[in-house]
């Protein structure tokens, strides 16, 4: 049983448990713009990034490591006012944590490195799903997790 | 207040020197130029015979698969046009991730050996047989990430996520 961590992948897997706080506070806004099927995946979606959220805390705290905790409030890159706002916030929660849980890949090894990469291929599919509900197209992107 | 934006990439992160060096692979400084793409090409579909200067990479067969896997779209979308309006992307995105890994290893984008196979006949089949062949892509990217060395990784992993998103436009 691995429990230590090498001090880049503390520091990345904390950066990555910072984007799932940010996920799970941005999702909060979400929401209440979209229509019944909308709010269904946003709470599964909230849901996946509180469960994510777990893991790494107790990943880190196995390792004898303070996990950052979320912060009070997070400020929102725009308004979300309406549908497509709401939409365009969810795409980008996922492309954030994507892009966090993609550097991780190289500070990782073994399940630290499964667990970023699962990650991450959650948060490519749910941001498709989210491009693809608000009509973007492609849907996909060829290398999710990096910035365009 | 907390910008949502972060957490951002830091200059010191790996991150960055993954970009530097894949920049210098697409720039074909990493050794992709002593060698014709022919010899390269060749060498890479018989395995590798070592004698043209290619260095035999275990990534190699996973690359020659990718670039397979994006025929396998050539095929099937001149089969199925249909098909084209919503899986171009996707074919260009395997194509995408042959020629990023091929920088990487510093390698030519290999030839693959022609498929046999006949390209399915009908919609419905093309997809599920995408389908089937994007899981298991999928999985071997996974596979492959997790062996990977750190430099690799985060392509290896992104190539993988962008497989499991695939799996949405097919179903």
């Amino acid at each position: 049983m691995t429990s230590s961590l090498s001090g880049s992948a503390a520091e990345a897997l904390s950066t990555a448990l910072a984007a799932e706080h940010a996920a799970i506070f941005g999702y909060g806004a979400v929401g209440a713009r979209l229509d019944a099927a909308g709010q269904t995946a946003a709470r599964q979606a909230e849901a996946a990034h509180r469960s994510r959220r777990d893991a790494v805390v107790v990943r880190i705290a196995a390792a004898n490591a303070t996990p950052p905790p979320a912060a009070p409030a997070y400020e929102l890159p725009f308004p979300v006012t309406d549908r497509p706002s709401a939409l365009k916030l969810a795409i980008a929660l996922e492309e954030g944590a994507a892009h966090a849980w993609r550097q991780a890949l190289a500070a990782t090894s073994g399940d630290d490195r499964k667990l970023a990469v699962e990650a991450l291929m959650d948060c490519a599919v749910r941001a498709t799903r989210w491009r693809s509900t608000a009509g973007i197209s492609p849907s996909t992107v060829p290398f999710p997790g990096t910035p365009s | 207040m907390h910008n949502l934006d972060r957490p951002s990439p830091r200059p010191d992160e790996q991150g960055i020197t993954t970009r530097r060096s894949f920049l210098r692979g697409v720039l074909g400084v990493a050794g992709a130029g002593v060698l014709g793409p022919g010899a390269l090409a060749g060498c890479d579909v018989l395995g590798g015979d070592g004698g043209g200067g290619a260095q035999p990479h275990p990534l190699d067969g996973f690359l020659l698969a990718t670039v397979a896997l994006g025929d396998r779209y050539d095929a099937t979308l001149a089969a199925v046009p249909a098909l084209a309006p919503a899986l171009t992307s996707v074919r260009d995105a395997h194509r995408a991730h042959a020629t990023a890994l091929a920088a990487e290893l510093g390698k030519e984008v290999p030839k693959a050996p022609a498929n046999a196979a006949p390209a399915p006949a009908d919609r419905a089949e093309a997809v599920a047989a995408f389908a089937a062949a994007e899981k298991s892509a999928r999985d071997e990217a996974v596979a492959a990430c997790l062996a990977g060395s750190a430099r690799l990784a985060p392509l290896l992993g992104a190539i993988a996520a962008a497989r499991a998103s695939h799996l949405e436009v097919l179903r």
